[in-house]
């Protein structure tokens, strides 16, 4: 049963990734599940975890009271006003919901793509979209004002025969990020089960037994079992895939039907998919650089997973620049007189330029940095930069949303817009939230997919005999 | 890896290439000829500028995805990465056949004219509107990706002749930025030879769109010579089922992105309804335009995503093949509405409804006459090298390929089925 797959000693030059790179140490089947397994059955828990854990907690509570001096007192804590009527509430919904991309890019399209290196990242940065979804999706519920009133986005028949404006991409928000939680959390459920199975067949507590049995579904890993599993998993993969685009793209739609200058551009969709997964990748790195270090994960996740993220991150930070290049052109080029002062003057010369140029820093500037092979495979760096970015991306949808609105076309109607202790309190919250869902997880599930782990060490096996044994087709006789 | 690169249908290529080259002086005899007559230059220009694009399109589609496979790998590279740095050198005659565009200008460029109802609506923007900025900053796009294409055409050959691989590590370092650069360049070539026929209008996305187009087109294009020449050694031990099964999951990847630009370009434009945006659409969809337009909806989008995501027609390179005409010749439907319509006298019209049929009728001569060319240096190009890019890091990817084959032909032999069936007395045990 055990199979050992040397890595040492065995490096090739070139893009097929050598099994050091993506897996280190001497790696079974039995090594695997125990140092993933590990970290849920028996590792106590940790003082480092249980600081950390304190504080997400203790920004849950304040966004918990956020939420109910909100829900009392009405939207009028917030600093939105005319004609700033999206503020915090809107950047931050397309925020966490960028953020939740990578997660479905990772378990989605790359497994379609067959990149083996998503093997050891999928299962957290799924777990990292879920959360990360959960916080978007609170936001434009808080919105609007009256969140018992949100199922009237839904259309059903009423008495009064009022139906939803299905031309507004506002409505396929609705459907998209509903569709969206759904599939990703069917997604994690599905990729989780086996593993459960193995939790619940190695946990020694009986009451943890009967708690990993009942979500395990009665598996028993049966080639049959496999089989459905395979075709399930592969379906949902595929449905996945085009919710990683379609989703932001109806968020960026929400701003382009709009004819406001700044917002009415139609490179915004595919610059707002790269953007979701430029900070989704950030988010990503941000977290695996410390969980793989303080639970000894770092054969699983390894420097080349860093380097790979990394270079995701260039390619998607330069999409994003180009986005910004390109908006700013044809801005000047569509010699609109209201767009070009949103775009050339107002953002980078405005009441808002530090913001504007603080924007350009991190999201531009400082991503040129990963075009360094050192710089990528300094871990402190990297971690570094990953934050970098996530700022970088939170400031730009507060340029979009705010200074969009703070000056359209009649000078008359200009105002200021400035977050409030509360907006500030309810964004931190939502941090908290995220983390604490986070710290949970990684005490409770397997961060990494034990299953598709040992499939990975079988693979490479595999991938070895192929190299010593195939012959051309040439040289065959058929 | 040392493979000997010797074969029949190679030696058919010179052939071929000569034909092509005949076929193309002549046809661009023709076309320079109809320029020449005032009364059939309106109509000879925007046929011409559809070839042009259409072929430029592949030139660039070839030095782009060469840097695209240099930077992520992937065993289709090996098939195709002759092909696709022989395209990109298929630049420099397309350097020189551009002259007729400059010379057209007025036809094809109402803000070149010297009264022109457009150019009250430009004269904020002559700063980048203006004849000798249009010129030069085509030189400079051609300069860079000429450079480009040549670096990676003699770096590539020296990788033959070498186990190490410091010539694709070169360039493989060379392409990010490289790539970066050529996206650039070409979005602006885009705007320029094509957006500013109607140089009221505007669109971000337009760039991108354009160039999605084009390397959809190469998709194909690499398809149809891999195809040519999959039974000539070595280029057999690569051109797998596996391998062109890739290729048309790229084929249909870039069929959704085209749509998916499009429809987005499309929908943010509809929906703001602004006097500046939409007249360009009312052009393209009005009168006869509107069936070009369902026709490229259904045959642009639905029919080929349909088919492509068949694995059966995807492993069968004869009927990939079919599949890569039908885009293509679709897509040259696509940039002639994308093209054609532009030719309106007054600005903001919608009245261009009629199809120009002189125009269209003189698309193919143009699609030869360019085509011609370009084919003759592409195919001179690809005979002087060896098909195979022989010492490519990639190559590590292909035994994984003929040892996955060996398994299915195995299982074949047995006759053992893996459907249904094989599972149903576990089924029925329960």
């Amino acid at each position: 049963m055990a199979q050992v797959v040397s890595t040492h000693g065995h490096s090739h030059e070139g893009n097929g990734h050598s099994h050091s790179e993506i897996l280190g140490g001497h790696q079974s089947y039995t090594t695997v599940t125990d140092t993933i397994s590990d970290v849920v059955l028996k590792r106590p828990l940790g003082k480092a975890w249980l600081f950390g854990f304190a504080i997400a907690f203790a920004l849950l509570m304040m966004f918990l009271f956020a939420i109910t001096n909100l829900l009392v007192r009405g939207i009028g804590i917030w600093g939105v006003n005319i004609p700033v009527g999206w503020g915090f509430d809107i950047v931050n919904f397309v925020w966490w919901i960028g953020i939740g991309h990578a997660g479905t890019l990772i378990s989605a399209i790359l497994l379609l793509l067959k990149q083996d290196w998503r093997t050891s990242i999928n299962r957290f940065a799924e777990a990292m979209t879920l959360f990360a979804v959960a916080c978007a999706g609170l936001y434009p519920l808080m919105h609007m004002g009256r969140p018992w009133l949100f199922y009237w986005l839904a259309p059903m028949p009423n008495t009064m025969a009022l139906w939803p404006q299905f031309r507004s991409p506002l409505v396929f928000d609705v459907f998209a990020v509903s569709t969206y939680a759904t599939v990703s959390l069917l997604f994690w459920y599905v990729g989780l089960i086996p593993d459960l199975a193995t939790l619940r067949d190695r946990a020694t507590n009986p009451i943890v037994k009967k708690l990993y049995a009942i979500p395990a579904l009665g598996w028993r890993g049966s080639a049959i079992h496999w089989h459905r599993y395979r075709t399930a998993y592969l379906l949902l993969a595929g449905i996945a895939t085009p919710l990683v685009v379609s989703v932001h793209t109806i968020v960026a739609l929400d701003f382009t039907t709009g004819i406001i200058p700044g917002w009415h551009t139609t490179v915004f969709p595919p610059y707002f998919v790269a953007g979701a997964i430029f900070s989704g990748f950030a988010m990503v790195a941000t977290l695996a650089i410390p969980l793989r270090s303080y639970f000894g994960l770092k054969d699983y996740i390894t420097d080349k997973h860093l380097d790979n993220m990394a270079k995701v991150m260039l390619v998607t930070g330069l999409i994003v620049t180009y986005g910004y290049m390109i908006e700013g052109f044809m801005a000047w080029y569509g010699a609109n007189t209201y767009e070009r002062y949103q775009m050339l003057v107002d953002r980078p010369f405005g009441a808002y330029k530090h913001d504007w140029w603080l924007l350009i820093l991190c999201n531009c500037v400082m991503t040129q940095l990963l075009w360094f092979k050192s710089i990528r495979n300094n871990v402190i760096l990297l971690w570094l930069i990953s934050i970098v970015i996530n700022v970088g991306m939170w400031l730009e949808r507060y340029v979009i949303v705010v200074l969009s609105l703070h000056s359209d076309f009649l000078p008359s109607s200009w105002g200021m817009y400035h977050g409030t202790v509360w907006d500030y309190m309810t964004f931190y919250g939502s941090i908290g939230l995220f983390m604490t869902l986070m710290f949970l997880f990684v005490r409770v599930l397997p961060a990494i997919s034990i299953a598709e782990m040992r499939e990975l060490v079988h693979e490479l096996h595999e991938r070895d005999e192929a190299k010593t044994h195939a012959t051309p087709p040439a040289a065959r006789t058929v | 890896m040392s493979n000997p690169v010797s074969s029949a249908r190679a030696t058919q290529l010179p052939h071929l290439a000569r034909l092509a080259g005949i076929a193309g002086l002549g046809a661009l005899v023709g076309c320079i000829l109809l320029m020449l007559i005032p009364s059939t230059r309106g109509s000879m220009l925007p046929a011409y500028l559809v070839g042009y694009t259409f072929w430029f399109g592949i030139a660039l589609g070839g030095l782009m995805l060469s840097m695209v496979h240099l930077l992520t790998g992937g065993a289709w590279g090996i098939l195709v990465r002759r092909p696709l740095e022989a395209a990109s050198l298929a630049l420099i005659p397309l350097a020189i056949l551009i002259v007729p565009i400059f010379v057209g200008h007025q036809v094809l460029y109402p803000w070149t004219r010297a009264a022109d109802p457009y150019l009250d609506l430009i004269h904020e923007k002559t700063a980048y509107l203006n004849l000798s900025g249009f010129i030069l900053r085509t030189v400079i796009f051609f300069i860079i990706w000429i450079t480009l294409a040549v670096l990676l055409n003699v770096a590539s050959i020296r990788q033959d002749k070498t186990t190490s691989h410091a010539p694709t590590r070169w360039l493989a370092l060379m392409s990010g930025p490289g790539l970066a650069l050529a996206f650039l360049t070409a979005t602006f070539a885009a705007v320029d030879w094509l957006m500013t026929m109607e140089p009221d209008w505007y669109s971000s996305i337009y760039g991108a769109m354009l160039m999605v187009g084009w390397g959809l087109c190469t998709w194909c294009m690499m398809v149809l010579i891999s195809t040519f020449l999959r039974d000539v050694s070595p280029v057999d031990q690569v051109a797998r089922p596996r391998i062109f099964n890739d290729l048309g999951n790229l084929m249909l990847a870039f069929v959704i992105l085209y749509a998916y630009t499009s429809f987005i370009q499309f929908f943010i434009i509809w929906a703001g309804n602004l006097t500046e945006e939409i007249p360009w659409y009312l052009r393209r969809t009005r009168g006869q335009w509107w069936y070009v337009m369902t026709a490229l909806i259904i045959f642009h989008f639905f029919v080929p995503l349909f088919l492509l995501l068949m694995r059966g027609l995807k492993r069968r390179p004869e009927r990939l093949s079919l599949i890569a005409i039908g885009l293509l010749t679709i897509h040259l439907v696509d940039l002639t509405w994308l093209i054609v319509p532009a030719r309106v006298r007054e600005p903001l019209s919608i009245t261009a409804t009629e199809i120009p049929w002189f125009t269209i009728i003189l698309i193919p001569l143009a699609v030869v006459a360019i085509g011609g060319i370009c084919l003759a240096t592409f195919l001179t190009v690809l005979r002087s090298k060896p098909l195979l890019p022989v010492n490519d890091p990639s190559w590590d990817r292909i035994p994984a390929i003929w040892h996955q084959e060996e398994m299915e032909r195995e299982f074949d032999d047995d006759d053992l089925d893996l459907g249904d069936a094989h599972f149903s007395p576990i089924v029925t045990g329960r």
